[in-house]
């Protein structure tokens, strides 16, 4: 059961540098516990979310609070508040080659660790520990260039793991992957939500959000929440998915209790 | 969104017939493009090829890289004391061994060192063993003038020949180059980049220093990599041989687009990093472990090194 409310958005506008609107009049709350996607159409501001709700960007207008305290760049940069509030909330990337800027796959895995000040012992614990439960342990010496796309994806999230994070922000995680590697990160999603993380997804493919989701929150092109819901409520809004282009005219649902169903098209 | 598609791409192109373009057809000339794909391929082959080379079993890669950065600097500092040939071959010899027993294919590593050293060594000091440069008791008479006359502010000697102390100079010298790139070629062979880099805080390289050299590091393979990717896309559409000036034209553009990618991805990187706590001081785990294979590595060394100190005023007394 979803519990305490960890993030609490209101009315939250943001724009780029350059004057282009990325988030407008945001109202949302997560709680401990759920499961979240955020779906939209490619630019709609998902990603836009993740950072802002990561520390990484801060609003122009609205305001924001995490674990009950108000999360903004003078905040943040509160040694204490700073450390406090990185050790709860974890980012995997959407660019793996932005995640993994170290040398080697151990030495990635340990980075976090390491920058909270953990001692050596620990440290070595942990990045064995995830390496193992992860399979990725004969990777341990290899530089990141070297690995491919869903074993670059397994070491950036192995990277924010390891610092046991309560809330993880998964930015478009199943993109590029193969489907072995795909049915691999939904499990592994549903896994981390049963030890009790909080999950914080952002998607387009509509195919997996059931699974990753107990909540779905839709993004309008205009930037704004069209809806929230349910994954099987928001599913079924064929007009709303249409509305926010996510599906075409030629889109529709192959349902399978027994199976499992998805959206595909005809062309 | 029309998908009507113009009537030029219904056209369909002339069959392709059998042997078209293969007899008496020109080869293209190699471009500064297809050059520039090869010998970004080349740096990842031989990347591979390292990275293999340091990751097997042998005796210098068993070695703590901090052991080994200090052991091979001791080596240079002999190398650089010997003052008799037959020592500085001895010792030449023996890093020969340590490379074999480090299981080095022996033909590469002395293709490296020894074609490259001796080579620019060599003509640094080849008009040192004439006697009109450097004086000294004539090994061999090339030119006899008969008697020395001026030549500007020089004085020419009757004969010109190469000399005794001439030769015997530019031999300890090769020699004594020569070991110490072979010590230096050894080390990054038998060492993966990453913990050399590391090893270099023992040489009171800063913190600082060596995190910005292992970022460099990663992401220089990366931008290699698009880069590699934006040159083949420009082969596969080439049809023809394009002037230089064109290709001039192609590789600045891909320089600014190449700028623009950094700096996008410079700034993704910093919020990944901001992201897993870096605050602006680089924090970084040391996790070298000294083992009695580095003792018992360091007292060889320390041994050889007395040795041939030793043996070297033994041959030159």
């Amino acid at each position: 059961m979803p519990g305490e409310i960890l993030f609490e958005l209101k009315d939250v506008c943001y724009h780029y540098p350059g004057g282009e609107e990325a988030l407008s009049d945001i109202n949302l709350s997560i709680r401990q516990g759920e499961k979240v996607a955020l779906i939209g159409a490619n630019g709609c501001g998902k990603s836009t979310l993740l950072n802002v709700l990561d520390g990484l960007l801060f609003p122009q207008k609205g305001s924001i609070s995490s674990f009950g305290l108000i999360l903004d760049e003078k905040n943040i940069s509160k040694k204490d508040f700073n450390f406090a509030f990185r050790r709860r909330v974890g980012f995997v990337f959407q660019n793996c080659d932005a995640q993994l800027f170290n040398s080697s796959v151990w030495e990635e895995i340990a980075f976090g660790l390491v920058q909270l000040g953990l001692d050596t012992r620990e440290v070595k614990r942990r990045v064995e520990d995830v390496m193992s439960m992860l399979g990725i342990g004969h990777l341990k010496d290899r530089p990141p260039f070297r690995l491919s796309g869903g074993e670059k994806k397994k070491v950036a999230i192995a990277s924010v793991l390891s610092m046991n994070p309560e809330v993880i922000l998964l930015d478009e995680p199943a993109n590029n992957l193969d489907p072995r590697t795909q049915s691999w990160m939904i499990k592994l999603v549903k896994q981390l939500n049963h030890a009790g993380k909080t999950l914080v997804t952002t998607t387009h493919n509509l195919d997996i959000i059931e699974e990753i989701a107990d909540r779905v929150v839709v993004f309008s092109e205009d930037h704004r929440i069209a809806a929230v819901g349910k994954p099987k409520e928001i599913l079924d809004k064929r007009e709303l998915l249409q509305q926010v282009n996510l599906v075409d005219e030629q889109f529709h649902r192959h349902i399978r209790d027994d199976l499992h169903r998805h959206y595909h098209s005809h062309n | 969104m029309s998908t009507d598609l113009p009537e030029w791409l219904l056209a369909r192109q002339e069959p392709f017939q059998h042997g078209d373009g293969i007899a008496g057809g020109k080869s293209i000339r190699r471009g500064f493009v297809e050059k520039s794909v090869d010998s970004m391929s080349l740096v990842f082959r031989e990347s591979f090829f390292a990275e293999r080379l340091a990751s097997r079993p042998g005796l210098l890669q068993g070695i703590d890289p901090r052991v080994k950065v200090l052991t091979t600097i001791l080596l240079i500092i002999v190398a650089g004391l010997a003052r008799h040939p037959t020592t500085l071959l001895a010792l030449n010899l023996w890093i020969l061994w340590v490379a074999k027993v480090s299981r080095v294919p022996l033909p590469m590593y002395l293709k490296r060192v020894w074609l490259a050293a001796p080579l620019f060594t060599g003509i640094i000091v080849f008009p040192s063993i004439f006697n009109v440069v450097y004086p000294g008791d004539p090994l061999l008479i090339l030119i006899n003038f008969s008697r020395h006359f001026r030549l500007g502010p020089w004085t020419v000697p009757e004969t010109l020949a190469v000399t005794y102390q001439g030769v015997w100079g530019a031999l300890v010298l090769i020699l004594r180059v020569g070991a110490s790139v072979s010590l230096a070629v050894l080390l990054a062979l038998t060492t993966r980049w990453q913990v050399l880099l590391k090893a270099l805080n023992m040489v009171f390289v800063p913190q600082v220093f060596i995190v910005m050299l292992e970022m460099s590091c990663r992401y220089i393979y990366l931008f290699l990599q698009t880069t590699s990717e934006m040159f083949v896309a420009r082969r596969s559409r080439t049809v023809s041989r394009t002037s230089t000036q064109e290709q001039r034209c192609f590789v600045s553009g891909s320089i600014g687009a190449l700028w623009n990618k950094a700096y996008i991805l410079s700034g993704e990187i910093h919020a990944a990093m901001v992201s897993r706590g870096y605050t602006g001081t680089p924090k970084t785990l040391v996790s070298f472990q000294i083992s009695r294979l580095d003792w018992l590595w360091s007292l060889f060394v320390l041994a050889v090194s007395l040795f041939f100190l030793g043996g070297d005023r033994i041959v030159a007394w």
